[in-house]
């Protein structure tokens, strides 16, 4: 099957420390796939990378048909238009370690500025949008609520809906649960195991809850120093890991 | 004059210098908000000359006294041919001393907001120009409630300066009663009362209405 | 037109009464760092009318014009048979208004020490003063010196207000030097460069200090 998502020898080099150097990946339509590692292994580059939150130095991206170029050492491609960009992003929804609500909007207006300002939707079904979704993610009672008002798992949930409402093909999860009270952490994982069994949308998920991991995933990949080490299914990698590092790396997370 | 004014006396003759200070207040900070506001975008321009002229405003009116501005209004401009009425040297040289001001505060707040809510806006893919004034400006002016308050008080603490140029300001008033009576002391004393009665609830008021924001908010001033 | 010769000759007269402007900033400035520092602990830690007392006092000092207190303080006193030398006097009147800015700088710094770093002094056992003056004080002070910088900056430039009261610093003596010889534009274009380089050495001096006293992240 033609994948949804690619990334193709895409460099990225922050202030001289190469973090990604040729890193390539493809994700199915509707395939979860789990990136775990180290810390500073260069997982959240990779999410964001492909957002272009941050942009690659060099490589290739491309989302449903949509590409990018940035070039390859021999030389820079010409600045991609600002149309081909919104087109690109509009593919993609990402959530944020901090949630990165808009403080000032409530929940239901945090819900519904994308739909209509970016992709044209009618405010009332916007609306009906961002409440069927509020549902789905178990938050019908805070539609005018704003986000400090909720609890930190419930704000992630909020993110999630956020991402969901542009019906984006790849939604991208960067340690969604790193900054959650312990008990506030089994209700996001709840959500987004929800979502990946109902949805069509394709997943790449970085995460230190390994449980989790295991269930979610249809590919998992190890990766370290800005390299894929060993990728396969969950219970190949969990279960017989080839490598020694990612047996150390597991060995580390799972027995500490 | 005799020699025992009532404090209610001294009131009622510095009460036309109260008039002065407020006008030229309430004009100034008309001034400084629209210079604020205009130097701290032209600040974060993309066009290098609009860029240079506006941090060359705010550094030159920030890095100088406000007292030699103000000097420099009342005896330099009119060498150079500029002869302006007093009301008008104590509206411009407090508008853009205070412009300078406001537009740093304008153009960190708008700075920092927009660096918190970059990735946010990048993801949900919301156009620039609706980003700026649907996300970043609403929170950069929570963000400047309070030290634009506290600006605006500083506002206020700067207007007696003007009698040095001659304005006939409260202080200007409370001298010429001093020069009639003698009675320094109690004058200066009711100066300072009326200065506290304006300045105290401002700053309460600022205050409140920050916490107010905050409140709601919250996130809005991290 | 503009004189140069005129201003070259007399730069240093200006310069020495540029002098007299840094030395009250550097006077003025310590005493309301330490003044600031006691108004704070009383106003945090004191009985409370005692508390809302220097509180009260601190606002009023705080919301009011420095110039009217430089006119009360100077002529109030003598009515009182208090004569103080001008420039003690001077000293006294800025350090204190500027003090009371200082106390609000303390306050904010003593109240974001996190609750944790409490936590810990009490559960490592370590007497009262030493944490406060060795753990609780040293992490407040550090974020707090860019609002001193500033507190500094504002000194210096409002230190001019002094030439009511006969002190001989920058402004009041280019005034009179103005006056004397009809050169205002090149006197008070030569005040306005002199304060703008005062400044941009401070924020040199300053961010240098930022950068000596940052914690490794
Ligand atoms: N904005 C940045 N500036 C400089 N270095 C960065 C930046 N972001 C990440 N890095 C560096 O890139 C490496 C990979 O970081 P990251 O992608 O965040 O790893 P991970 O998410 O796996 O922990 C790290 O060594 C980190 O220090
Ligand atoms: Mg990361």
């Amino acid at each position: 099957m033609t994948p949804i998502a690619t990334m193709r020898d895409i460099s990225k080099t922050y202030t001289d420390v190469p973090v990604l150097d040729r890193f390539n990946l493809d994700i199915a339509p509707a395939e979860k796939v789990v990136l775990i590692g180290p810390s500073g292994s260069g997982k959240t580059t990779v999410l964001r990378t492909l957002m272009t939150v941050e942009m690659p130095d060099w490589g290739d991206l491309a989302v449903d048909g949509v590409t990018l170029h940035f070039g390859d050492r021999l030389g820079k491609a010409p600045k991609t238009s600002n149309a081909v960009l919104r087109a690109y992003r509009s593919k993609l929804g990402m959530v944020f370690q901090q949630f990165n609500l808009f403080p000032h909007m409530t929940i239901e207006q945090n819900l519904v500025e994308a739909p209509i300002h970016v992709a044209g939707m009618r405010r009332g079904e916007a609306v009906d949008l961002a409440h069927r979704l509020l549902a789905q993610v178990g938050l019908s009672d805070k539609v005018k609520a704003f986000p400090n008002q909720l609890s930190g798992g419930q704000q992630q949930r909020v993110a999630i809906a956020r991402a969901l409402a542009m019906n984006p093909k790849v939604l991208l999860f960067d340690e969604v649960t790193s900054a959650l009270d312990p008990e506030r952490v089994g209700e996001v994982l709840e959500v987004i195991r929800d979502l990946s069994a109902e949805r069509s949308v394709a997943m790449l998920i970085v995460t230190h809850e390994m449980g989790f991991a295991r269930q979610i995933a249809d590919r998992t990949i190890f990766m370290e120093a800005g390299r894929i080490v060993e990728e396969g299914p969950p219970e190949q990698i969990f279960g017989e890991a080839q490598n020694p590092r990612t047996r150390a790396f597991l060995g580390k997370m799972l027995h500490p | 004059m005799n020699q025992t004014m009532s404090v209610l006396d001294i009131v009622v003759f510095v009460l036309p210098g109260l008039a002065a200070t407020f006008s030229i207040l309430g004009s100034a900070v008309i001034v400084g908000l629209a210079l604020a506001i205009l130097a701290g975008l032209g600040s974060l321009s993309s066009q290098r000359l609009v860029r240079v002229l506006c941090l060359t405003y705010i550094e030159v009116f920030r890095g100088t006294s406000f007292l030699v501005q103000l000097f420099y209004f009342y005896y330099v401009l009119p060498l150079l041919g500029v002869s302006l009425a007093p009301f008008w040297v104590g509206t411009l040289a407090l508008g853009l001393n205070a412009g300078s001001y406001g537009a740093e505060l304008t153009r960190g707040a708008l700075l920092a907001v927009a660096s918190n809510q970059r990735d946010a806006i990048i993801a949900l893919n919301i156009p620039r120009v609706r980003a700026f004034y649907r996300i970043i400006l609403p929170q950069a002016a929570a963000r400047m409630i309070l030290p634009m308050g506290n600006l605006l008080l500083e506002m206020m603490k700067s207007t007696p300066l003007l009698a040095l140029v001659s304005i006939a300001d409260l202080l200007y008033r409370g001298q010429m009663l001093i020069a009639l009576n003698g009675q320094a002391p109690i004058v200066y004393g009711v100066l300072m009362v009326i200065y506290i009665a304006f300045g105290w609830p401002l700053a309460r008021g600022v205050a409140l209405l920050d916490a107010c924001v905050t409140r709601r908010w919250g996130g809005a001033h991290v | 037109m503009f004189d140069l010769e005129f201003l070259i000759a007399h730069l240093p007269v200006l310069l020495s009464a540029t002098g007299v402007t840094i030395l009250i900033t550097v006077l003025g400035m310590a005493l309301s760092l330490c003044l600031g520092l006691v108004l704070a602990v009383v106003q945090l830690y004191a009985a409370w009318p005692i508390a809302r007392l220097a509180y009260v006092l601190a606002q009023c000092v705080r919301v009011s014009p420095l110039l009217i207190q430089i006119y009360f303080v100077f002529y109030v006193l003598p009515f009182y048979g208090l004569t103080l030398p001008p420039f003690l006097t001077a000293v006294l009147i800025i350090g204190t208004h500027y003090g009371t800015y200082a106390s609000e700088i303390y306050k904010a710094g003593i109240r974001s020490i996190p609750r944790s770093q409490h936590d810990a002094v009490v559960a490592l056992n370590i007497p009262r003063w030493r944490a406060w003056w060795r753990i609780l004080l040293p992490q407040a002070v550090i974020p707090m010196i860019p609002a001193f910088g500033n507190c500094a900056i504002a000194m210096l430039k409002e230190s001019p207000l002094l030439s009511v009261i006969t002190i001989p610093e920058l402004v009041g003596v280019g005034r009179q030097l103005a006056f004397e010889t009809f050169k205002y534009t090149e006197v008070f274009t030569a005040l306005g460069l002199i304060f703008l380089v005062l400044s941009s050495l401070y924020s040199v001096l300053t961010r240098w200090i930022e950068r000596v006293t940052r914690v490794p992240a």
